[in-house]
């Protein structure tokens, strides 16, 4: 479904991402993982067609990924980037405006559920509100591919079970998640495949169920492997 | 729930499920959730839930019937079996970690007795 | 398109908002004065409703540029970059928008202008003398000017394209500062530079072509070089946005 072949990014003299040749399959949650600056967001925004790629493609349903892949390919970024006068209404409102598939009565519901106010402004929003937010606005979408690039960074533990449970009942058979993060243990029981990147270079997509049966390893203990001591867990 | 991060979680959660039919928490022939609202309960990815049902199904411990969801089974022999498998997995675990401990089988059982009784008391 | 540029219009909302709302004070202060028979009110209102007049249409331009720049040099840039809209119709709706917008408010300006005019010729109407001044200036500038109707479209086309011309430079010397010095503190300045440099190169260019025979040649010349300095400078700022900006 989604598919980079030799997929490089250069940023000056700096590689970010390096010859990544990586096939992602819908019906799964894939846990993308890597100390940061280790280029898991440098593809995700290659991935959605943000940023245009040094050399190789990403390919969308064997298309390579373009301006009309955004409309079924939902990425949410990391930064904060809505504009200053939005309210959390009006941030579904633009949405409705721009993504065919984004369904208002889904984000009043996520809305809702996660005790969000649609008045409020969302520069005045707490990091673990915003947070839920923009989850919440990304999967108000019927898109194909939802890419949430760190979701759960800098919030407090209620608004990541909140996030948890939105991100569990977006998954289907026929849609692909792929989430970033260098929290291990917010990934380890929601992603059934891992995605190991460090410094650019793939170094391998694991089932994680599959690990733990074979080889008594979780995500953890494989990650420590990966990364030794470049990065405390 | 925390889960042992070196065993498959569906099997985890399956011996949780077990361990509900086996103490009557949940009652023969009882619906059980959707493998969705599972998998939220949880917190653990959709198709590692679906996998629990898949096995509890295999194990004849759970059916799952078209379009209405999945079940404990009511089949009264099959759940009488699964309370002694438990019963007996609980006992092997407790006499190896006597074991273990460097106590004999007599001694197991003698402290065993003197513990019961105390929790009665 | 209508859509981006709905939402142009909504980040610029308020600075528009601003120059009418102070506009139609001015103006309440002009007809007290006027009704009132206080000259004071009536010539500060007069003088003032002039000044914003002569600002308001390039502070809209202004503020429609500084909300180009912080569309590409901030986070924001993801707002409209996510979206299914390619960069050229990105670029299109703020040009659109802010042309539109100047044009409007120049319109606004010229109109409340008239009837104010008008009003002072109502009032002071009993005054001979003063619109005996009215009219020999009204006959002087006849006198001079013989315009025709072809001349005065030509003109107004001209002052159009040139119009155009100008925002678009301004947008490609922004967007070209901000893909090069992507979050420096001086891509703004380094802007502004080059909007300059890029004007007195236009400037230089247009000096070039031969002068036509008539007014009416002269004006679809200089039209039509600033419609292809429009589309040049379009293309490639869009193409900029496409392939150098990191979202």
């Amino acid at each position: 479904m989604l598919e980079s072949r030799e997929l490089t990014k250069k940023f000056g003299s700096k590689t970010a991402v390096n010859a990544i040749t990586l096939k992602l399959e819908p019906g799964h949650i894939y846990a993308m993982m890597g100390p940061n600056g280790s280029g898991k967001t440098t593809w995700m925004k290659m991935a959605a067609g943000l940023i245009k790629p040094t050399a190789g493609t990403v390919y969308f349903n064997g298309e390579p990924v373009s301006i009309a892949s955004r409309a079924q390919v939902a990425y949410l970024s990391t930064e904060p980037y809505f504009y200053d006068w939005m309210t959390i209404g009006d941030a579904g409102k633009y949405y409705a405006d721009f993504f065919k598939d984004f369904d208002m009565a889904v984000y009043d519901k996520l809305i809702g559920q996660l005790n969000l106010n649609p008045k409020d402004k969302i520069k005045s929003l707490s990091s673990g509100m915003t947070a839920k937010m923009k989850v919440a606005v990304t999967l108000a979408r019927d898109a194909k591919v939802y890419m949430l690039d760190e979701p759960f960074n800098g919030i407090d533990l209620l608004a990541r079970d909140d996030i948890r449970a939105c991100i569990l009942n977006a998954a289907a058979d026929n849609k692909l998640l792929l989430l970033s993060s260098h929290l291990v243990e917010e990934m380890e029981n929601i992603a059934d495949r891992a995605v190991f990147i460090s410094q650019g270079n793939l170094i391998e997509v694991r089932d994680l169920e599959e690990m733990r049966e074979n080889d008594g390893k979780s995500m953890a203990d494989r990650y420590r492997e990966i990364f030794g001591h470049t990065e405390a867990i | 729930m925390d889960f042992k991060p070196t065993a498959p979680i569906w099997l985890q959660v399956a011996n949780e499920i077990k361990s509900d039919i086996a103490s009557g928490a949940l009652r023969p022939g009882e619906k059980l959730q959707s493998s969705r609202d599972l998998a939220v309960r949880y917190a653990i990815n959709p198709n590692t839930a679906a996998r629990v049902y898949q096995e509890l199904e295999r194990e004849g411990v759970c059916e799952t019937r078209r379009g209405l969801g999945t079940f404990v089974t009511q089949d009264a022999d099959h759940i009488t079996a699964l309370r002694i498998a438990m019963a007996q997995e609980a006992i092997t675990a407790c006499l190896t970690a006597m074991r273990t401990l460097g106590f004999t089988k007599e001694e197991a059982i003698h402290m065993l007795m003197i513990e019961e009784e105390h929790s009665n008391a | 398109m209508l859509q981006l540029m709905k939402y142009e219009f909504r980040k610029t909302r308020t600075t528009k908002l601003v120059v009418v709302g102070l506009t139609l004070l001015l103006q309440i202060m002009f007809m007290f004065g006027l009704y009132g028979n206080n000259e004071q009110w009536m010539s500060t209102g007069a003088g003032l409703l002039i000044f914003v007049a002569t600002f308001g249409v390039i502070i809209i331009g202004l503020q429609s540029l500084l909300t180009l720049h912080k569309d590409m040099s901030t986070k924001q840039s993801y707002m409209l970059f996510m979206t299914p809209n390619s960069s050229y119709k990105i670029l299109g709706a703020k040009v659109l928008e802010c042309s539109l917008s100047m044009l409007l408010m120049a319109v606004f300006f010229g109109a409340l202008g008239f009837l104010d005019v008008t009003l002072l010729f109502g009032k002071f109407g009993q005054l001979d003398q003063l619109l005996e001044f009215f009219r020999s200036v009204m006959k002087q500038f006849t006198d001079q000017i013989h315009f025709t109707s072809p001349e005065i479209i030509s003109f107004c086309g001209m002052l159009l394209c040139s119009w155009l011309a100008t925002v678009v430079t301004a947008a490609f010397s922004d967007v070209f500062a901000c893909s090069l010095l992507n979050g420096k503190k001086f891509a703004g300045l380094a802007a502004f530079a080059l909007f300059v440099v890029l004007n007195m190169v236009f400037g230089w260019i247009s000096g070039l072509i031969p002068p036509a025979g008539t007014f009416v040649a002269a004006m679809l010349i200089s039209g039509g070089v600033s419609l292809i300095i429009t589309a040049v400078m379009y293309f490639a700022t869009a193409f900029m946005m496409d392939r150098y900006l990191s979202v």
